[in-house]
């Protein structure tokens, strides 16, 4: 826990991390319990997703709108799934990326949106935050704690796998 | 062809979708274990005095370097560290994660660098990393040509995206490791391998034969 404190220095920071704890921490463990079915480390994911919020506040304007909302629930769901991950190396059980994470009601989707609904977590995550909030491949690689490389990698496979959906869905 | 600004509008769209998909941050409710609650309380007050705690990181880490100096002067049984410290490779869904378990002894502040690439490559960023070094460079059809090496595995794991490739083992400068050709035109080939001397994890990846890759792997040699 000392790594909070000194990654937030200003008053409007610290007001805001505080904002962003009262009004979404009840969200990002709805999220994280829904991959990890247990209490404790669904706690703990979230505690990891605070993390990574105080360490990257200043991405964060307004408190309350649709994108913090958005941002905040992508990392909760990507620090569950490296719980999720974690927790399988020590057992036998295979683990699967396709089949955990947000299940994204699409009904309402259509085209290139409803096919970026299909991609595996993972790969919609790295699609969002570059094409939706705007982080450049050092930011999100700070975000999800992947090197810059993995970062690049796996934004190339997304769109790759976006490009095979769009054709089986004939978009394209 | 899709467009920056199709994946943005796309991206928009997906994300009020995900949004909706979800209860009301309002609905949410859950009562957090008292552990929990403590950490976040004892948070809120660190967040209100930055200066005193960050004071109070600089004693922690002082004891810390104390505590590893005492751990430095402490032996200990080297069969037992034979058996629990090494390179684990571990399947996750559609990829590898390799991860160090145990204590490295043999950590080094070797630096290594390609000394030979392929005509068509253009370095785009080479970064040191927590535990080694990357080199990223693009052919000439745009696809990522990636040199990693990681010396320092505490600090650092590496995923390979090779569950579904042809592999098999091959031998780099006296080292073992593994080659995979990817069965889909879209991926890119590997060749992954372990100096076990010095516990250092090599890896390539890029859309070139086996006989070139194993000419960069074999010339992915020590700096001078």
């Amino acid at each position: 826990m000392f790594i909070y404190m000194t990654m937030i220095d200003s008053p409007e920071d610290q007001s805001k991390f505080e904002q962003i704890y009262s009004e979404y921490k009840g969200l990002m463990y709805y999220v994280a319990y829904k991959i990890l079915n247990n209490t404790h480390d669904a706690e703990d994911a979230v505690h990891n997703a605070f993390i990574k919020i105080a360490e990257n506040i200043n991405n964060i304007d307004e408190v309350v709108c649709p994108r913090t909302q958005n941002y905040v629930v992508t990392i909760a769901e990507n620090k569950a799934i490296d719980a999720y991950r974690f927790k399988k190396r020590k057992e036998t059980v295979e683990y699967t990326d396709e089949m955990i994470g947000i299940t994204v009601e699409n009904q309402t989707l259509q085209g290139l949106a409803y096919c970026m609904a299909k991609l595996p977590p993972r790969y919609r995550q790295i699609i969002l935050l570059k094409y939706y909030h705007g982080y450049n491949n050092r930011e999100i690689s700070k975000l999800l704690d992947l090197t810059e490389a993995n970062v690049m990698k796996l934004d190339q496979r997304a769109k790759k796998k976006l490009h095979q959906i769009c054709e089986e869905e004939g978009v394209l | 062809m899709i467009t920056d600004e199709m994946m943005s509008h796309a991206a928009a769209l997906l994300a009020e979708a995900i949004n909706k998909s979800l209860p009301a941050p309002c609905e949410c409710t859950h009562d957090y274990s008292t552990g929990f609650e403590r950490k976040m309380k004892r948070l809120m007050r660190k967040v209100d005095h930055p200066v005193r705690h960050r004071v109070l990181r600089a004693a922690t880490s002082i004891l810390l370097i104390i505590f590893i100096g005492f751990g430095a002067v402490l032996s200990i049984s080297a069969e037992a560290r034979e058996i629990v410290f090494g390179w684990v490779r571990q399947q996750c869904g559609s990829f590898y994660d390799y991860f160090f378990v145990g204590e490295n002894r043999n950590a080094t502040q070797a630096k290594y660098y390609p000394h030979w690439i392929p005509d068509d490559c253009t370095l785009l960023v080479s970064y040191e990393t927590s535990g080694g070094e990357e080199f990223i460079y693009s052919d000439d059809e745009g696809m990522l040509v990636q040199f990693a090496y990681i010396s320092n595995p505490s600090n650092e794991s590496l995923h390979v995206d090779g569950v579904e490739y042809e592999k098999h083992k091959i031998r780099i400068n006296n080292d073992t490791g593994e080659i995979g050709i990817a069965t889909v035109s879209t991926e890119t080939n590997y060749v992954v391998w372990i100096d076990t001397d010095q516990n250092i994890l090599f890896y390539i990846s890029g859309k070139y034969d086996e006989d070139t890759l194993l000419k960069m792997a074999t010339n992915f040699l020590k700096s001078n």
